[in-house]
């Protein structure tokens, strides 16, 4: 019965299992940075951290309370944006998804080759990320699955309007547990141009029929989660997009101060922040994973251990292995979470502060996103840099057919190498000026929480340990040599 | 022993001592030409022997001897260097570190990454 099971065990994991490439896409050629780069960029963190803590005490008032400070807004900086250029965005974007969807089924069987690959994981996840930082979540405005969901709604008025009031419990969970299936299938779901077709076309499936059940707004707002996800992006942004409550589907825009988006609100729920974790640790895990010390958990670890008790092939062990980095993904949030809760309860502590954990945890959460935000920037812009730009040559011949439509399709044919010691230090200094505004964020957002100066800059002192924290984090996995050939060799 | 004999002896130790380290380069010639010389033998799409991380210093000459017990293709990416593998033949990849970065090296048809050359910035 025992070795029936095993078998099955065996069997299962077999099928299930991924192969030994674990980027969607491409190779990146980064060397891992140099320890004396590692230790300047954490000297860095620190020093800049307590240059913050000497200016706000220089800055802070003798007596009395601090005022908070209020994001800045300027009435006349309020703009229409022209509602041709959202309808031309909209039609692109829709365009565009189709294309993806299309290439995928008609274009290359080779990921590297097809643009759908490239596309999606490159332009659209990656690029669109990081315009959004700076021109804001113009996401929200040209959505193809909203769009698509307007357009249904046009037809046949009254579709959206929902069946089922939405759950308050439920919050962003829908948004996470779909963000937390795009990584796993990024990492581990080898994904093949005709599969992600087919995701696409479920996953706007997923849009419509949850649109249907909880109404449009309600999905969008806490479901769909690429808008939850570029909607935190955005607050960054010193562009903010407001909806014309005047005139449906159009929309006006103002300018603000690059991240004060980020104070203007505090997470409603715990999703949410769960979703922001979410952001570090993922990325975190994506440069973690494949290092010597992570494979080594398991290999040197785990195997032996396990192994000496429980007779499997090699095999089968290869499976478990992508079952231990899968559950692993999922675990190292609650390792973030719980670092993250420890020292804000010390911050609680220290200032007797009458506020809950829950709620403090909630106030403070969106002042990780710029952290998030740089460990996504230096950990994918290689992978920008070299396979995103290969969409130049694809647009001439997206179905792998040899057209040649604008001129481009012989454009990038050499592998794109960048320079070694540029990527090195573009990585330290994103890391540590994601560090800087972190820091500071969670400074103004302190003097609103606390409104008794010396509180104020006692209650930072644990979230600058977090700060530097996570920011030596983030350095230290750039540090890490990387595991070559872990499947041949495990021990 | 008289002073100018001292200083014959005293002048061939010199030159021998010389002349050991250039006996050493020259028999180190026909390596220095490969440069860093790295063996490696796969077995059913496992490598068994040889590193699984070649490090070298950005300019070096890098030489691969490939053994494997099955056809395949050698793929070295980054450098984009392609080599058939016949069944327990050895092959010879032979190349200069240009390009600093890390490279992983893979078999094709058996899926599997081999390993990885680091060639580090001077």
């Amino acid at each position: 019965m025992r070795r029936a099971g095993k078998a099955v065990l065996a069997l299962t994991l077999a099928g299930w299992s991924g192969a030994a490439s674990a980027c969607v896409l491409g190779a990146v050629y980064n060397l891992p940075i140099p320890f004396a780069l590692y230790a300047s960029g954490a000297g860095g963190a620190l020093v800049v951290s307590f240059a913050v803590v000497a200016l706000v005490l220089r800055a802070a008032p003798a007596s009395g309370a601090m005022r908070p400070v209020a994001p800045e807004r300027r009435a006349d900086s309020l703009a229409a944006v022209p509602a041709w250029l959202v309808e031309t965005l909209r039609w692109a974007s829709v365009f565009g998804l189709l294309l993806t969807i299309a290439t995928g089924f008609f274009g290359s069987s080779n990921p590297l080759a097809n643009f759908n690959m490239t596309f999606f994981w490159m332009i659209f996840l990656l690029g669109l990320t990081y315009l959004t930082a700076v021109l804001g979540d113009i996401y929200a405005l040209i959505s193809p699955w909203r769009t698509l969901c307007a357009w249904i709604e046009r037809a046949v008025p009254g579709i959206f309007r929902g069946r089922l009031p939405y759950p308050r419990w439920l919050g962003y969970y829908p948004a996470l547990a779909l963000y937390a299936a795009l990584i796993w299938g990024e990492l581990f779901g080898q994904t093949r141009p005709a599969t992600l077709s087919l995701l696409l076309i479920g996953y706007g499936g997923l849009n419509v029929l949850a649109a249907w059940l909880i109404g449009r707004n309600a999905w969008f707002q806490y479901g769909e989660f690429f808008s939850v996800f570029f909607g935190l992006v955005g607050r960054m942004a010193p562009i903010e997009y407001l909806q014309d409550g005047a005139a449906a589907g159009s929309w006006r825009m103002r300018l603000r101060k690059p991240f004060v988006g980020l104070l203007d609100l505090r997470a409603e729920h715990v999703s949410l922040l769960l979703f922001i974790i979410f952001m570090l640790s993922s990325t975190a895990f994506d440069g973690a994973h494949e290092t010597v010390p992570w494979v080594g958990m398991f290999w040197k670890g785990l195997y032996p251990a396990l192994s000496a008790h429980l007779v499997l092939p090699y095999v089968v062990w290869v499976s478990v292995y992508y079952l231990w980095q899968s559950v692993m993904l999922l675990l190292l949030p609650l390792c973030y979470l719980a670092v993250y809760l420890l020292l804000l309860w010390l911050a609680k502590t220290l200032t007797a502060s009458a506020l809950s954990l829950h709620d403090l945890a909630l106030r403070f959460a969106f002042t990780l996103i710029p952290i998030a935000f740089v460990y996504n920037v230096t950990h994918y812009y290689g992978e920008l840099s070299t396979q995103g730009i290969q969409i130049l040559r694809m647009i001439s011949d997206p179905f792998n057919l040899g057209w040649n439509l604008f001129g481009t399709a012989q454009w990038f044919t050499a592998p794109i190498v960048l320079d070694v010691g540029t990527v090195w230090h573009t990585q330290v200094a994103l890391i540590l000026a994601g560090h800087i505004v972190s820091v500071y964020l969670a400074h103004v957002e302190a003097l609103k929480v606390f409104p008794n100066p010396r509180h104020a800059v006692l209650s930072q002192l644990p979230m600058l340990v977090l700060m530097v924290l996570l920011t030596t984090v983030g350095l230290w996995i750039l540090s890490l040599p990387i595991d070559a050939g872990q499947l041949s060799a495990p021990v | 022993m008289s002073s100018r004999r001292r200083v014959a002896v005293v002048s061939w130790l010199l030159l021998a001592a010389g002349a050991a380290p250039a006996a050493v380069a020259a028999d180190q010639g026909g390596d220095a030409a490969q440069g860093q010389v790295v063996d490696i033998v796969v077995h059913q799409g496992k490598r068994v022997s040889g590193p699984a991380v070649i490090k070298v210093q950005q300019g070096d000459e890098v030489t691969l001897h490939i053994t494997s017990d099955a056809a395949d293709e050698f793929h070295l990416h980054g450098y984009n260097l392609l080599m058939h593998l016949a069944p327990n033949r050895t092959a010879t990849l032979h190349f200069a570190a240009k390009l600093a970065g890390r490279f992983t090296f893979e078999l094709h048809k058996a899926d599997v990454e081999l390993g990885a050359v680091e060639v580090y910035p001077r």
